[in-house]
């Protein structure tokens, strides 16, 4: 009678919710769910990983997060060539000679609203390979050869530099009156896809086409925890214009191992169009209050300057202008290999923040000045090498001559996981 | 009057006196809570703490303190425990409920509700886990009753100290804000009480033969606490300096009761009680290193010392205001007695010093969330029943039962927070045995009682539960929006169901000089 009673007594209140109630993404398959997404058992977009990391606590190794944002040991993985089931972009498409692309670029009439040449959008067109230029059309057209200018004669030395190459750039800066920290060294790390092409005076210009920029904090000590670094979002590098450094005939020394190797000073301006780009004031946040109609959305995310994105105990976005510039000076190691030290400077300001606590006016950069940290490296590519090719040998080729190492001399490299 | 001429009661008080100071030091806590449903002695609990009308041990310094004055003078020792057994099972989660780790590429914000964010379930510190509560609680329980000559008049204290952990007390978010702790549903009411001491004083007279008073107190405290923290390197986390201050204040819970026998059959009582709670207040700040901030309402180009401070609120140890009748009947050595107590569950403060219906309300992160009434939330004033008898069939031996439920005050927990709790009912068995040794008189009794908490499943509506991960979140690089936000993702631990119940022993034995 008790254990009736008892039973008698137990009450259920409401009722298990059904799936439709919950209200999750439908989706049939993984691209029905954007990149990083997949569609899951149930049948609704999901999301395990963004980066090989977070997978640790799935399996605390040997886990692998695939374009779909899936933990997977490398044995699930359908196909051998490193992706998932199915092409990859580009893949099997068999275009035809001088075909127009389905990637887009931006027209002559785009770039000159903005300020710019009527051909900035080959800007996005290079981060294919140099074969490929930006039609009016707005899309790329795949040339199946990369223009390298004209010669200006069988004997220059110019010919044996002319080709497709990658760039490594990292450069050290010291930014002081951080709070908290008081000081923050960080190194800037920069990826191009460069075209050596004749100037056909007997000079070289360099096509520098941004494939990649992270930011990495360094520390002479070590510490437990990082408080707070810099993110460079892909929107950020994708509006990067290309850039050129010049080799005048003059300084040019032919292509053999221990020669000289020197460029002129390239400036370059972002986030504010100036009229005399080596010499005005670059606006600072006073100014952009005070309605200083300099600065644009050069990123065209909504917000004037350029943003980067703070993590860590800070978090949010930063808006920018900047003016910098280089020169790089080194040597010769051989027909495919150039190094040296560039010779950088920095301009930077703050113009505006997602959050008040992110503005600090007074911050300074400058060079670090621990030289080693700042250097450069070129590899000779082939013809038709995109950003992908070099952003995969600085990512996964430890000793690749691309990847990135603390110091110049440093063996060991830093490999970015993807 | 027997033991006049006994000189240690008088010391033997202020030994108790000085336990119960020693109780104030420390926060009183949850446990009193335990026993104000089991009873504070043996006495009370094979009474199945019915004793209102009629009773004999200290445990009326609770039930009613008017009754001291109907018993005989006397000192004893106690041994009590009470074990547990009782379960809260998690129901299984739809996979798409999880918060995924792309979170944490998600503009989350930072304005009112934004701070409260998510986790990604995989890295909560703990795992939603089932929850389980079994331990062995033992206690020793010390009481004493005296009249210093004046007839009709008694004064009483009582003290009941856990063996083992002193002190103990833990407090609790009830909603999807547990993430970050157990991550864990808790029992609310009954069954999950931290040890702490907890103790009475009382006074009762009886001027007439028919009447008795009596007043006791239940000592507690409020404590306040000032945590100061400087962290000298912000990137060294493993090392800072601390100090605190911790003030501590007398808090005091009074209940009043009366007893009238107006024929020799007959008895009734009264009792009031009045709600009790800890209220803890701190404030916690932090000072960093080079840490400044722009200075506020100003012109001026200038930064002062950032130091960001935070205050604490927590309430423990609640016990609502109660009034309890009782009637009993007696009658050639068996009496019996039944007890209504009205509790005003009603404003019940939960540990993080919310009221359910506070708590169950929140900021809808999407804009086509239905809005929740915390109305529906609130706890309802209950009604207890409690009975008991005794027979006295030999002249040193009585034998004694009781019975008693209590209805539980909480609402369906189908919204965000998780009170776990239900209706209990109680059986009691007692006994005691009257003796002398050298002429003077001694009783020993033995208490036993079982609980049960009746099984109550809960299934959440997930239209009010908080949706931790905004519809249609965008990410914080290229603005795209996040697919896998869609519908109700949450870490409440309580979502989708979850199911509770189980039984709880108390049992006891204590020894007792009658003056």
């Amino acid at each position: 009678m008790a254990a009736l009673s008892m039973t008698a007594c137990a009450v259920t209140e409401g009722n298990a919710p059904s799936f439709e109630e919950l209200g999750y993404y439908k989706c049939t398959q993984d691209s029905d769910c954007g990149d990083k997404r997949y569609c899951n058992e149930d049948l609704y977009c999901a999301s395990d990983c963004r980066r090989d990391a977070d997978c640790y606590l799935f399996a605390p190794s040997g886990m692998i997060c695939s374009n779909e944002g899936r933990c997977l040991y490398e044995w699930e993985l359908v196909d051998g060539d490193g992706e998932e089931s199915g092409e990859g972009e580009g893949e099997g498409e068999g275009e035809g000679e001088g075909e127009l692309t389905d990637i887009v670029c931006d027209k002559p009439a785009d770039c000159t609203a903005d300020q710019w040449p009527e051909d900035c959008g080959n800007r996005q067109c290079f981060d294919y390979g140099y074969q490929y230029t930006c039609d009016p059309s707005g899309k790329c057209l795949d040339n199946k050869t990369v223009d390298y200018g004209t010669s200006s004669g069988e004997d220059s030395p110019a010919n044996d530099y002319v080709g497709v190459w990658g760039l490594l750039l990292p450069t050290g800066a010291r930014t002081s009156d951080i709070p908290l920290v008081g000081f923050q060294d960080t190194v800037s790390i920069n990826h191009y896809l460069v075209r050596i092409r004749h100037d056909g005076n007997g000079g070289l210009i360099m096509d520098e086409t941004m494939c990649f920029l992270r930011l990495k904090n360094y520390y002479e000590e070590p510490v437990s925890k990082e408080l707070g670094w810099m993110v460079i979002p892909q929107n950020y590098i994708d509006h990067v214009p290309v850039v050129q450094h010049h080799v005048a005939a003059a300084d040019l020394e032919p292509l053999e191992a221990g020669n000289a190797f020197k460029t002129d000073r390239m400036w370059e301006i972002r986030g504010v169009h100036l009229e005399d780009p080596l010499n005005d004031e670059l606006p600072v946040r006073s100014d952009v209050d005070a309605g200083d109609d300099r600065v644009w959305d050069q990123d065209k995310d909504g917000n004037v300057g350029m943003t980067t994105e703070m993590q860590g105990v800070l978090t949010g976005q930063v808006y920018s202008d900047q003016r910098w510039s280089n020169q790089m000076t080194g040597e010769i190691v051989d027909a495919d290999h150039i190094k040296g030290e560039p010779d950088p400077t920095y301009e930077q300001h703050a113009i505006g923040a997602s959050s008040t606590t992110l503005l600090q006016d007074q911050a300074t950069s400058m060079v670090h000045p621990e030289g080693k940290l700042t250097y450069f490296r070129m590899l000779r590519l082939d013809e038709d090498a995109s950003c992908d090719e070099v952003m995969e040998m600085a990512n996964e080729e430890q000793g690749n001559y691309l990847c990135w190492t603390w110091f110049e001399d440093d063996e060991e490299c830093v490999l970015f996981e993807e | 009057m027997k033991g006049t001429s006994f000189h240690c009661p008088v010391r033997a008080h202020l030994i108790m006196l000085a336990i119960l100071c020693f109780a104030a030091v420390i926060p009183d806590s949850a446990q009193a809570a335990g026993f104000r449903m089991m009873g504070y002695d043996v006495s009370a609990i094979g009474s199945g703490n019915s004793q209102v009308a009629y009773g004999d041990g200290f445990g009326v310094l609770y039930t009613n303190p008017a009754l001291m004055s109907r018993f005989q003078e006397k000192m004893g020792a106690s041994f009590i425990f009470y074990r547990p057994e009782l379960k809260i099972e998690l129901g299984k989660r739809p996979a798409n409920a999880d918060i995924p780790i792309s979170i944490y590429d998600a503009r989350v914000g930072k304005l009112e509700g934004g701070l409260d964010r998510a986790v990604p379930t995989l890295e909560t510190q703990h795992y939603r886990t089932d929850t389980s509560v079994d331990g062995f609680n033992p206690y020793l329980g010390l009481g004493m009753t005296q009249s210093f000559g004046i007839e009709g008049f008694r004064f009483g204290s009582m003290a009941l100290i856990p063996i083992g952990d002193v002190a103990n007390t833990v407090t609790r978010y009830s909603d999807e804000r547990e993430q970050y702790y157990s991550n864990q549903v808790h029992f609310t009411r009954f069954g999950e009480w931290d040890n702490m001491i907890s103790g009475f004083l009382g006074v009762s007279y009886s001027p007439v033969k028919y009447v008795s008073l009596g007043v006791s107190v239940q000592v507690a405290l409020a404590m306040l606490a000032n945590i100061n923290i400087y962290i000298p390197e912000a990137t060294v986390q493993d090392y800072m300096l601390t100090t605190s201050k911790a003030s501590i204040e007398w808090a005091f819970r009074p209940i009043v009761g009366v007893q009238v026998e107006p024929i020799e059959y007959l008895a009734m009582g009264l009792v009031f009680r009045a709600e009790k709670y800890i209220k803890i207040d701190g404030r916690g700040s932090i000072n960093m290193w080079n840490y400044h901030k722009t200075f506020e309402d100003s012109s001026i180009n200038v930064t002062v010392p950032n130091r960001p401070a935070s205050k604490l609120s927590w309430a423990v140890d609640y016990e609502p205001m109660e009034l309890a009748s009782s009637v009993g009947f007696n009658y050639e050595g068996f009496k019996m007695q039944a007890v209504l107590t009205w509790e005003r569950w009603s404003q019940f403060l939960d540990t993080s010093a919310q009221r359910p219906e506070e708590a169950a309300e929140f900021r809808a992160l999407n804009r086509n969330d239905a809005i929740v009434n915390g109305e529906d939330y609130k706890w309802s004033d209950t009604l207890s029943v409690n009975v008991g008898a005794e027979y006295k069939y030999l002249t040193w031996a009585t034998v004694k039962a009781g019975w008693g439920f209590s209805p539980s005050p909480v609402p369906m927990q189908k919204g965000r927070t998780n009170y776990a709790d239900n209706d209990v009912m109680m059986v009691a068995v007692g006994h005691i045995f009257d003796f002398e040794i050298l002429k003077h008189q001694f009783s020993a009794e033995l208490g036993f009682q079982f609980w049960y908490m009746f099984d109550r499943v809960v299934y959440k509506d997930p239209g009010q539960v908080r949706d931790e991960f905004a519809d249609g979140s965008v990410s914080l690089f290229g603005g795209e929006v996040m697919n896998e936000s869609y519908g109700l993702q949450t870490n409440n631990p309580g979502f989708p169901s979850y199911k509770q119940g189980g039984w709880m022993v108390v049992s006891g034995g204590s020894l007792n000089y009658h003056f």
